[in-house]
């Protein structure tokens, strides 16, 4: 009762790991089995000499068939000798058409633990279920059937309405093998001397009370090389892989992504690239070359002066060496323009001349309609009046000087700036504004960059939130919710704000610099041309009212007078949230981080006077 | 290269110029060390006033790298100087105007005048003097300013002009 169970738990098991042990070859031969030996059953016997016996190999698929397979656990070969099982002798299965008498039988085994092959003809479903309950007894390896002729097996075709619930692996062979060698088991069945070419065999001298047996072999395909653990391992070292792979895919295509938007940005200028800290980024020679080098042209001294008095009365000293330029220049400015012709002529033939389309023309056309439209652009684009290079601080000569004007319209001898922007920035020496065109994208963007970029943006919009915040809730309940929330925190936040100032004022110190920047300690003068400032307000405003217009407004636009005026705008805007700050100090009773910041404040706008 | 100093010195020379006709108010003096080497500078700052500094003048060394106006120059401080971002053995100075941020519109007069500015806004979250920058960031400013004080009046006080 118990054995049963057991099996039955086994089968189980096995039908349930489905790991085919597919056949492909059957070897059939005889060996002897001494008659004198009993006992390890694991010895060899040797093999009958086939050219004296019997020998079959079946290799061909055609020929064989896998009913059922067992587990591989039994190894990947099934050998054993080969017999048939006994069942009662009434049972009409047992016909002797099919199963001669004296076939090999378990009794004529000479030892009883010997591995054995159950053989038997596939008649009908129950006549197998019979033979098969017989072999499970008997302890064997595996269980071959053989096709017998339609006439006995009822014209049923017994190989696919059975199910096979033993332990052993179940083969089928082609009957036209399988009948000849359900003969031979029956020739090999007794003693030696019972053997069908018995007389040969004396002679070759085996001896007659030996046993000759057919002993099978059934090679089984290894399909499942591994077993089932390795297989699980395999398994989930393939899922971990995958998911390694999947998510690593991800990653990628979320950073490529991040890279691209950021490109995008940057190229639409909506990144400061110089703020990222990337390192040095310079301009490129083939930039550098588009900027515009033309020959410089004196600002009207005379009509500054009225406009500007505190401005003109220190630059004066300096102007000394243009001073005798004065005279043309002191006319209304369209005739300034006019008496340039004389000279532009000469200018043709300096060398350094290149790339600005606007003198070219000059040179190829006659002077006298051409050139004030020639020059003119290039001196009404011009948004300041700079009367030295701010680099090696010598003084631009009046229609003499060749000088490059970057897209922030200050301008520099060429050989003062080119190597600036070559070798060190690529932001304007006086306003630090990028000279790099708005589209490109001068570095390669690593995945550390955009992180960096989007931390920094993230702090921007922090703060911009909290001051938001605290310009929505009031002084005095700012005052107490600050209180609340706790005086490290506070002070992290109006140290933020004031790095953030500082940032900002000095940006607006460098732009006020170049809009109103005269004497003093400064080593440059320049200074803004009162009717040229008021022009450019003329034509923001919408209106444009002079002759040349398509490249003044295609000029206008690089003035940046917007742009500089947000600043100034957004830095008015924090110094605001800052004396808050300092308010809610106050309330808070912390003079001493009020004083800081007052003071920071104040040495912050003493510097800017300068 | 023989151009390029060339265009060097005569910057230089104007700088000079200018420091003459014009007194910077940070400084009490501004000139090269020997009049052969216009590459070695020499200044004597005055601290900010209403400030605990005021009323001190440290003697300030100036290198000039041959590249100038591209460069910064190379400024130490020779008196000894107590702020967080100036190292008090060398007289080194912190400041990202001699670093990054230089820009070759600055000159000598207004890059001193930048170290003024420094003294009365100290970064202490970048500091070459490590102990000012504690007291700084603890928030102990009277102890920090009258460390500063002390300095002033130990070691910079004899220029008084």
């Amino acid at each position: 009762m118990f054995r049963y169970g057991t099996a039955n738990i086994i089968s189980y098991n096995a039908t349930f790991i489905v790991i085919s042990a597919a056949a492909i070859s059957f070897n059939f031969s005889v060996i002897v089995i001494p008659a004198s030996l009993y006992g390890d059953p694991n010895l060899e016997f040797p093999t009958l000499n086939q050219t004296l016996s019997f020998a079959l190999e079946i290799s061909s698929p055609n020929d064989f068939d896998t009913l059922y397979s067992q587990d591989s656990s039994r190894g990947n070969t099934f050998k054993g000798l080969l017999y048939v099982p006994d069942i009662p002798p009434d049972n009409p299965c047992d016909t002797p058409a099919l199963v001669p008498r004296n076939v090999t039988r378990k009794d004529d085994l000479p030892m009883d633990d010997l591995k054995l092959i159950a053989y038997a003809p596939l008649i009908t479903p129950e006549c197998s279920r019979v033979y098969m309950e017989s072999a499970e007894n008997d302890n064997v390896a595996a269980f071959i059937f053989y096709g017998v002729p339609e006439t006995l097996s009822n014209g049923t075709d017994p190989r696919h309405d059975e199910s096979y619930q033993y332990e052993y692996p179940v083969y089928y062979l082609d009957g036209a093998i399988g009948q000849p060698l359900m003969n031979k088991l029956a020739e090999y069945s007794g003693n030696m001397s019972e053997v069908h070419n018995e007389a040969n065999l004396q002679t070759a001298g085996y001896d007659l009370r030996d046993f000759a047996r057919i002993y099978a072999v059934i090679s089984t395909r290894s399909t499942n090389p591994m077993p089932g653990l390795w297989l699980f391992l395999l398994v989930v070292v393939a899922v971990l892989l995958f998911i390694i792979g999947a998510s690593s895919l991800l990653m990628h295509l979320c950073q490529f992504h991040y890279r691209r938007s950021l490109r995008r940005r940057i190229a639409n200028g909506e990144v400061d690239l110089e703020g990222l800290g990337v390192g040095r980024i310079t301009v490129p020679r083939e930039f550098l070359a588009k900027f515009p080098v033309y020959v410089y042209i004196a600002e009207t001294s005379s009509i500054q002066e009225p406009r500007a008095p505190p401005a003109a009365a220190l630059p004066a000293p300096m102007e000394g060496s243009s001073e005798p330029k004065a005279p043309p220049a002191a006319e209304p400015e369209p005739e300034v323009e006019v008496s340039e012709q004389p000279p532009s002529s000469d200018l043709s033939s300096s060398p350094t001349q290149p790339p600005p389309t606007v003198t070219t023309t000059a040179t190829t056309t006659t002077p006298a309609r051409t050139t004030p439209i020639a020059v003119a652009p290039t001196h009404l684009g011009r948004g300041y009046s700079q009367t030295a290079c701010p680099i090696c601080l010598d003084d631009f000569i009046h229609q003499e000087t060749t000088v490059r004007e970057l897209p922030c319209l200050h301008v520099f001898h060429p050989e003062c700036i080119d190597p600036y922007l070559e070798t060190q920035s690529s932001l304007c020496v006086l306003c630090k504004q990028s000279c790099l065109p708005k589209g490109y994208v001068p570095i390669r963007l690593t995945n550390a960059i955009v992180r960096r970029e989007r931390l920094m943006r993230r702090v921007r919009e922090r703060s911009r939130s909290t001051a938001h915040d605290r310009h929505r809730s009031g002084g005095a309940d700012g005052a107490v919710e600050m209180a609340e929330s706790g005086g490290a925190l506070f002070r992290w936040r109006v140290r933020r704000l004031r790095r953030q100032e500082q940032d900002l004022m000095g940006r607006e110190a460098l732009s006020r610099a170049s809009l109103r920047r005269s004497g003093g300690a400064g080593a440059f003068e320049y200074r803004r041309s009162g009717t040229q400032g008021s022009r450019m307000q003329a034509a923001q405003s919408g209106r444009s009212h002079r002759g040349g217009e398509p490249v003044e407004d295609a000029v206008r636009p690089r003035s940046l007078a917007v742009m500089r005026d947000n600043d100034v705008a957004t830095a008015r805007e924090i110094r605001k949230h800052l004396a808050k700050s300092v308010a809610e100090c106050l309330a808070l009773g912390d003079t001493m981080l009020q004083t800081r910041i007052s003071k920071g404040r104040k040495i912050r706008l003493r510097s800017l006077r300068y | 290269m023989s151009a390029a100093s060339a265009s060097l010195n005569r910057r230089l020379i104007q700088e000079l110029h200018k420091s003459r006709t014009e007194q910077n108010p940070a400084l009490t003096y501004l000139e090269p060390l020997d009049d052969s080497d216009l590459h070695h500078w020499h200044a004597g700052l005055r601290g900010t006033p209403d400030s605990p500094y005021e009323g001190g003048v440290w003697d300030v060394d100036i290198v000039i790298p041959d590249n100038y106006p591209l460069a910064p120059p190379t400024i130490t401080f020779k008196t000894k100087m107590c702020h967080p971002n100036v190292h008090i053995e060398s007289g080194e100075i912190c400041l990202d105007l001699l670093k990054a941020e230089w820009s070759a519109a600055y000159t000598i007069s207004s890059t001193m005048t930048a170290i003024q500015t420094l003294l009365t806004s100290p970064e202490p979250d970048s500091p070459l003097n490590v102990d000012a920058a504690a007291l700084l960031r603890s928030g102990d400013t009277v102890g920090y300013e009258s460390l500063v004080r002390y300095y002033v009046w130990r070691y910079a006080q004899k220029h008084e002009i």
